[in-house]
């Protein structure tokens, strides 16, 4: 029996679990309320977990309503609710996750720094930093360590690179300069964590792989090069 | 009707209805805020408690971000832990407690979380010890969203 797992989609202006998961081999097996209700007070927290068919797996979902309507309520009662009480619902929720034994809690967060992105930080034990070579990403990343992560005193910092290319995808660019812009991306990149003032040990590089829907590869696809790598990168980190 | 009538016809119902979303708005704010005064309301009405009403009503409307609490850290290294440690409890805790958490001191937790209560991030109370005459015992608690 494997770890007890719960998942939230914690993207609140761009909720993509529910369609990822009803695109995929996956099914809910009980419909809970949305993660944006919880947060400002309409809910429960034992009322947003969706139990799944696969054992001891437990996803929440974000209020796709952000997405579906212009004038949506919950973003405006969202805006309204103030940042100090989202951040202790936040921290409710975790605590009502310990007593129903969560081994993992796992926040997947809006990119860049935002408010509800701090607050995952604040409430983790531990913190996955994922990056891409990109030249904006190096000079964000040094910001967004010193101003955040060097902050988070007790929490384990452990960082991947995403959408790296690999050798032999760079053998088909033809232009030398933008090899030579994609290697010193990826060295900026590795340079940035291994100078900053907190440990972020670079845990794994995945390769960029051209991806054709927004189905979960790694249930889907058992032996696609992703899922593998995944598998691999899994057995790493546990 | 004419096409100028329909025209304007069509103009004076987006103005109102321009003028309702803005109604809607402000009711939800109106709305939003009564909710907060309701539960400050409750919180300085209860008697029989010895926690400082006034800084129980400060800690719940002025509750701290977490960038607020990124900000104390930089002031207070050290301090983070503290804060962590007392959001993994909802009731009333002694430093002792948090000290067995943070494997710290005591002594400094009580002094990290004297400041934490001082800054509105936590709650304090004090309560007598029945069996000794004069000694007084200190409790925290966290400031949750519905405190």
């Amino acid at each position: 029996m494997g770890k007890k797992v719960c998942l939230v989609d914690f993207d609140l202006r761009a909720p993509s679990h529910q369609s990822l998961f009803t695109s995929s081999s996956f099914s809910i097996t009980s419909a809970a309320k949305s993660f944006t209700g919880f947060l400002v007070g309409n809910h429960e927290p034992q009322m947003v977990i969706n139990s799944t068919d696969r054992e001891n797996f437990y996803c929440v979902f974000s209020d796709i309503e952000i997405l579906q309507r212009k004038e949506s309520k919950i973003r405006t009662k969202l805006t309204q609710h103030g940042e100090g009480r989202i951040l202790a619902k936040l921290f409710e929720f975790v605590r009502y996750c310990n007593t129903q034994k969560f081994d993992f809690l796992i926040f997947d967060c809006m990119p860049g720094i935002t408010y509800r992105s701090l607050d995952a930080l604040v409430v983790s034990d531990k913190v996955m930093v994922v990056t891409r070579p990109v030249r904006s990403e190096i000079s964000g990343l040094r910001l967004v360590i010193s101003e955040c992560y060097s902050k988070l005193e007790g929490a384990k910092l452990f960082s991947i690179m995403n959408q790296v290319e690999q050798q032999e995808d760079l053998a088909h660019i033809p232009n030398s300069l933008d090899v030579n812009l994609a290697k010193e991306n990826v060295q900026g990149i590795t340079k940035c964590l291994e100078e900053s003032s907190v440990s972020i040990p670079l845990l794994y590089t995945f390769r960029r792989i051209p991806f054709v829907t927004e189905r979960i590869y790694v249930l889907d696809e058992k032996n696609h090069p992703f899922t593998i790598e995944i598998e691999d990168f899994c057995s790493k980190i546990l | 009707m004419s096409e100028i009538q329909d025209r304007e016809l069509k103009k004076i119902l987006s103005q109102i209805l321009d003028e309702l979303k803005i109604i809607s708005q402000n009711l939800i704010s109106i709305d939003s805020f009564l909710a907060t005064s309701s539960i400050v309301s409750a919180e300085t009405t209860s008697s029989r408690t010895t926690v400082s009403n006034e800084s129980r009503v400060d800690a719940l409307t002025s509750m701290p971000s977490s960038l607020d609490i990124l900000n104390l850290q930089e002031s207070r290294p050290g301090i983070f832990k503290t804060y962590k440690a007392i959001q993994k409890i909802e009731d009333w805790v002694k430093s002792a407690d948090i000290a067995s958490l943070t494997f710290r001191t005591r002594g400094l937790e009580s002094r990290y979380l004297n400041y934490l209560a001082q800054k509105g991030f936590v709650m304090k109370k004090r309560e007598k010890i029945d069996s000794e005459s004069r000694a007084t015992e200190v409790w925290y608690k966290i400031v949750g969203a519905n405190s």
